[in-house]
């Protein structure tokens, strides 16, 4: 199995639902205004404008050349982050889903300057949430003898990122086998794919060449971000057409 | 039967070692001040978290990781000296050594100290010893540094024993406890001409390994940057880079240091104008060896114009960071060279000017090679285009620092000859006479 | 074959290796380390080996009374 998305650029209208989605399924922690634009807000999921081509101007509206772009971890087959890290707290699984262990996480942050794509956040203070956002927390959490994964609440000072909700495939994974049946892979859905507004993304497993995903990026549209820099990333980008 | 040496300087080299005085007491009293401000400062970091720092999102590293490279650095100035110049057999150098590996025994733990200040979960860094990966460039660079520390304090203490001997034998009206450091610490040296012979055999063969060690831990340092695919950082070149800034800055560093040390402790016989001048030349090659590495680096980016590589280009030519690189090439290049070449000759004054400008030039450089590739990620998009202030955490640690490193070098030259007595003896002794060969092929110190 | 490439690839990928790594490095040079202050410190007078040459040969020996 490779867990791969596939996000269509051309439904995507950028209403952020899938950042918000995230960051309540993963206790993400909130930070204060001024931190936020010293820059170190988390996003697993980011939504920004991306120039098509960082050395012209993006243009003036209505005449504006840019990709309106979602970004989740890109979950590379190659990754970068995983080759730099001293301790294995983060490694790729084999299903293709990088993980991040949060108990074993020295902080280094070796990981997050090796990421091409930024998708790599860091806790610089305990993480905090105010009135009502500190009562809805996920209580979900991925956690073992020196493991501690997923939305389980970090300390300060380890890197997180987005992790594909793995919380939700041992779920359903466990579901399944409850119920003493397989396991069938369009039971794992991330929370932003289960909340997309303009149903412009999708979740499958790569490999099976007759799952959504793999037909998607079969398109004339697909793309991925950085193809020439190695990394395989396996989130594929449909094209605005 | 202890070896017979005479050196004509050890009462003017054992001087200092008669005791602190009172504006010793006074430095040591600021400098532990400045490490209880940066400790002060520290504590602040360790309850609240790395946000009391200047560090986001995209420079995760900045002053801590600029003082990790620069410390480390400035260790390479030692083992040069004693090491490498010691196999190319430059005899001049005898005074200087212990000095400057000095500099590397007390710079070192501060390079360490950098990388544990900077890690978000300092009380996990043995999980680097439990579940080290050695995939990661960390994990060469902690064999390394541990190696080359751990190296350099034997080659240290070597070149060292004889001496303490001598204090043992000499100073027996010190304090007592300072006599007894000195029996203790000297193994019961006798100084027979065989433990002379199996001393130098030794220094031999580890100053061998010490250079192999000096060339592979700047190199393994600046992998931790090169092996990444950063622009800015992914270079075949940083390698050879970081290694002669190593020895550029830590070679300027013993110039500073022996100017200090020769009017403080008034050893001008003991240290002559002559060392600086050959030091001088040294410097004078290796500074138009930097420029030759800047420009093939830079060169080669700008004629290739990638547009990753030349966003992080201009940030340095032109940019954010245009102020500190244009100063950091002035400070490291121009001054320096100017000074070096037509004023530095028999004048110490001017080669300690240029020499602090050199340091400070090179503690910008690495901060402009590691910060402004941070602050141009490929995703070029607003919401991260990186600026980076430090606060005045970061600043009272690096002070801190600094000043530890120079607390400990100067309690260490109270109490232990700054100028090794025993190897300068025989430099001293009848310089006319020239020496045969020993089987290995090494010249005895004799001539100039 | 590939048993061999799998073997050294866990080697640098796995977690441990690494540390096993950097003790065994301190480790060894701590043994040669003292195995050579040992040898230095005793040195003794019958030694051949360690005898430096006679006098006349050697600068160092001079005819200092002690």
């Amino acid at each position: 199995m490779r867990w791969s998305m596939v996000i269509d650029l051309d439904k995507c209208v950028a209403c952020q639902g899938c950042s918000i989605a995230c960051r309540f399924e993963n206790n993400t922690p909130v930070v204060r205004p001024d931190e936020a634009i010293k820059g170190r807000a988390i996003r697993w999921n980011d939504v920004f404008p991306l120039p098509i081509n960082p050395n012209e101007e993006s243009g003036e509206y209505p005449n504006v050349k840019t990709h309106y772009l979602t970004r989740p971890c890109m979950h590379c087959d190659n990754p970068p982050c995983v080759k730099v890290c001293p301790v294995r707290a983060t490694f790729k699984n084999e299903e293709g889903l990088v993980q991040q262990n949060y108990a074993r996480c020295i902080g280094c942050r070796f990981c997050t300057v090796a990421c091409p794509y930024g998708v790599r956040y860091f806790n610089w203070y305990e993480p905090e949430w105010e009135g009502s956002l500190a009562v809805y927390r996920n209580p979900d959490r991925i956690e073992s003898e020196d493991d501690l994964e997923g939305p389980a609440v970090r300390p300060k000072g380890v890197v997180e990122k987005c992790t594909f909700c793995i919380h939700r495939l041992q779920k359903v994974r466990a579901h399944a086998s409850d119920e003493k049946r397989a396991f069938r892979a369009d039971e794992y859905i991330p929370a932003c794919v289960q909340t997309c507004t303009g149903k412009a993304r999708f979740f499958g497993d790569l490999d099976d060449p007759e799952s959504t995903v793999s037909l998607l990026a079969k398109s004339p549209r697909a793309f991925r971000l950085l193809e020439d820099v190695g990394t395989h990333p396996k989130v594929i980008y449909l094209k605005e057409g | 039967m202890p070896e017979q040496r005479i050196n004509k300087h050890e009462s003017s080299i054992l001087a200092p070692l008669r005791g602190p005085t009172n504006g010793d007491r006074l430095l040591w009293a600021i400098l532990v001040g400045l490490v209880g401000l940066g400790g002060y400062a520290y504590y602040q970091q360790w309850t609240s978290g790395l946000g009391v720092t200047g560090l986001n999102r995209p420079v995760y590293w900045g002053v801590y990781i600029t003082n990790f490279v620069f410390f480390i650095g400035l260790a390479h100035s030692g083992t040069f000296i004693s090491a490498i110049l010691r196999l190319a057999g430059a005899e001049w150098r005898k005074p200087l050594t212990r000095a400057a590996e000095a500099i590397t025994i007390f710079s070192l733990p501060f390079g360490v100290s950098s990388i544990l200040i900077d890690m978000g979960r300092p009380e996990r860094a043995l999980n680097v010893i439990f579940y080290g990966r050695f995939q990661s460039p960390l994990l060469w660079d902690f064999t390394a540094v541990s190696l080359y520390m751990f190296s350099s304090v034997v080659f240290f203490y070597l070149s060292l024993l004889p001496d303490i001997a001598l204090c043992r034998d000499r100073l027996t009206d010190a304090p007592a406890w300072q006599q007894w450091m000195y029996r203790l610490l000297a193994l019961g040296w006798q100084g027979s001409p065989q433990q002379y012979h199996r001393l130098e055999r030794v220094l031999d063969g580890m100053a061998i390994f010490m250079t192999m060690l000096v060339v592979t831990v700047h190199t393994v340092v600046s992998w931790v940057f090169g092996m990444t695919v950063q622009p800015g950082w992914h270079s075949a070149l940083i390698g050879p880079f970081f290694l002669l800034g190593a020895i550029f800055s830590g070679t300027a560093a013993v110039v500073i240091v022996l100017a200090v040390l020769r009017r403080v402790y008034h050893l001008e016989a003991a240290l002559p104008v002559s060392l600086f001048n050959s030091l001088r030349k040294l410097l004078i090659v290796f500074t138009l060896g930097w420029l030759y590495m800047m420009v093939a680096e830079y060169l080669t980016i700008f004629y290739g114009s990638l547009s990753e590589e030349m966003a992080v280009f201009w940030q340095k030519f032109s940019g954010d960071f245009a102020w500190m690189f244009w100063t950091m090439v002035v400070m490291v290049f121009v001054l320096p060279l100017i000074i070096y070449v037509f004023l530095g000759k028999d004048r110490i004054g001017w080669m300690v000017t240029a020499s602090v400008l050199v340091n400070i030039g090179m503690w910008l450089e690495r901060y402009v090679v590691i910060v402004p590739t941070e602050t141009r990620p490929r995703l070029l998009y607003e919401l991260v285009i990186g600026t980076y202030t430090p606060t005045w955490i970061e600043g009272a640690i690096t002070l801190a620092l600094f000043s530890g490193m120079i607390l400990l070098y100067a309690a260490f030259t109270r109490y232990f000859p700054i100028v090794p007595v025993w190897e300068t003896a025989d430099v001293v002794e009848e310089a006319a006479e020239t020496t045969p060969r020993r089987r290995w092929g090494i010249q005895r110190a004799g001539t100039k | 074959m590939e048993q061999i490439v799998s073997v050294i690839s866990a080697f640098f990928t796995d977690a441990g290796p690494g540390g096993v790594v950097v003790l065994s490095v301190i480790v060894l040079a701590s043994f040669i380390y003292l195995i050579l202050i040992r040898w230095i410190l005793q040195a003794d007078e019958d030694d051949e080996l360690s005898a430096p040459p006679k006098a006349g040969r050697d600068f160092r020996q001079r005819s200092f009374n002690k």
